[in-house]
């Protein structure tokens, strides 16, 4: 019965995230997803300083729904949903079920990734790849399987590709795996 | 004044954005300068624990930092611990930016880029929460 609750408010917010429209930097987005569409520029540029990740998406999605406002903020709330499966899913094998409903409950009630799956385009897809990165690096150090870390690889190279400061992320991502395998090494030799 | 106190409520959820954290300071100042310390204390704790740029996860972050060190520090959440602080100092090099000034001076700088790694923070702070909530279960992590 709980899961059903649980599932009723999860639809309930992906539902009123797409309904209303989106407020901020959306023009700028959308304007490239129409140019990349349209042929006038090509998929995965860099136009300005904005990566063209997002807008590639939105013009994938033109393609398969038409151009209308659907297809341009279905986005969000669709990584906004990636970002509760992944996050109940892995607390579900970490700790208990108990728990990873109570987190996931938690997560809906955020205002901000609320907040942000409503209105804006970029910070959601972004926040959800450093979270997939994080998680992923965390299960490849603990079960050394090699199908994480290219996971993990492959969603911080994508979190590069959608904002300017997902690529320092990538470069702090980096710099503590460099460090943990630093400190790894020197602890090896002295023992 | 509870009829004001509640007028004001009424008026500050119609007019709710998380955004605005930065403008909830001068009806601080105001609250303060007309003596009001309900008020005053009312906004300060819509201000620590509501609004985006400092949400509670962060004092829940921290606080967990130094209270469960030892959980953190014995197992490879540290370095996630590492990853997610490192993202925080980020904001302090893109406050030298030119092209971030102006979310400077709006009040939306750090929660522009706070906002980024708040995920994986909920994640490690729920797997911390977790294991010492079962603490007979086999450490995963």
């Amino acid at each position: 019965m709980r899961y059903i609750f649980y599932l009723v408010i999860g639809i309930s917010l992906f539902a009123m995230a797409l309904l209303s429209p989106a407020k901020f930097d959306g023009g700028l987005y959308v304007s490239h997803a129409k140019q990349i569409y349209s042929g006038e520029m090509p998929v995965l540029a860099v136009s300005g300083t904005k990566p063209n990740l997002i807008p590639s998406i939105i013009a994938i999605n033109y393609r398969i729904f038409g151009v209308n406002g659907f297809s341009e903020q279905i986005v969000a709330p669709a990584f906004y949903l990636l970002a509760l499966i992944l996050l109940v899913g892995n607390l579900r094998l970490k700790i208990s079920e108990e728990n990873a409903i109570i987190a996931g409950f938690l997560f809906l009630t955020m205002i901000l990734p609320f907040y942000h799956a409503r209105n804006v385009y970029t910070d959601m897809p972004l926040a959800v790849c450093v979270m997939i990165g994080g998680i992923y690096l965390m299960r490849f150090w603990e079960e050394k399987k090699h199908q994480f870390l290219a996971y993990s690889i492959i969603a911080m190279l994508l979190a590069s590709q959608i904002k300017a400061s997902g690529m320092i992320l990538m470069w702090i991502y980096l710099l503590v795996i460099v460090i943990r395998g630093a400190i790894c090494k020197l602890n090896s030799y002295r023992n | 004044m509870q009829i004001e106190f509640i007028q004001k409520l009424i008026q500050m959820i119609q007019d709710f954005n998380p955004n605005w954290g930065h403008k909830i300071m001068i009806p601080c100042i105001n609250a303060l300068i007309i003596k009001d310390f309900f008020l005053f204390v009312f906004l300060i704790l819509i201000r620590l624990f509501l609004y985006s740029d400092f949400q509670f996860l962060w004092y829940l972050f921290f606080a967990t930092l130094i209270l469960c060190r030892k959980e953190i520090y014995s197992t490879e959440l540290k370095w996630m611990y590492l990853f997610v602080s490192l993202g925080m100092i980020q904001v302090f090099f893109v406050m030298a930016s030119d092209t971030y000034f102006p979310f400077l001076v709006d009040g939306t700088c750090i929660n522009r880029f706070v906002m980024h790694i708040c995920f994986i923070a909920f994640y490690v702070v729920a797997l911390v929460l977790g294991n010492i909530d079962q603490p007979d279960r086999k450490k995963n992590i």
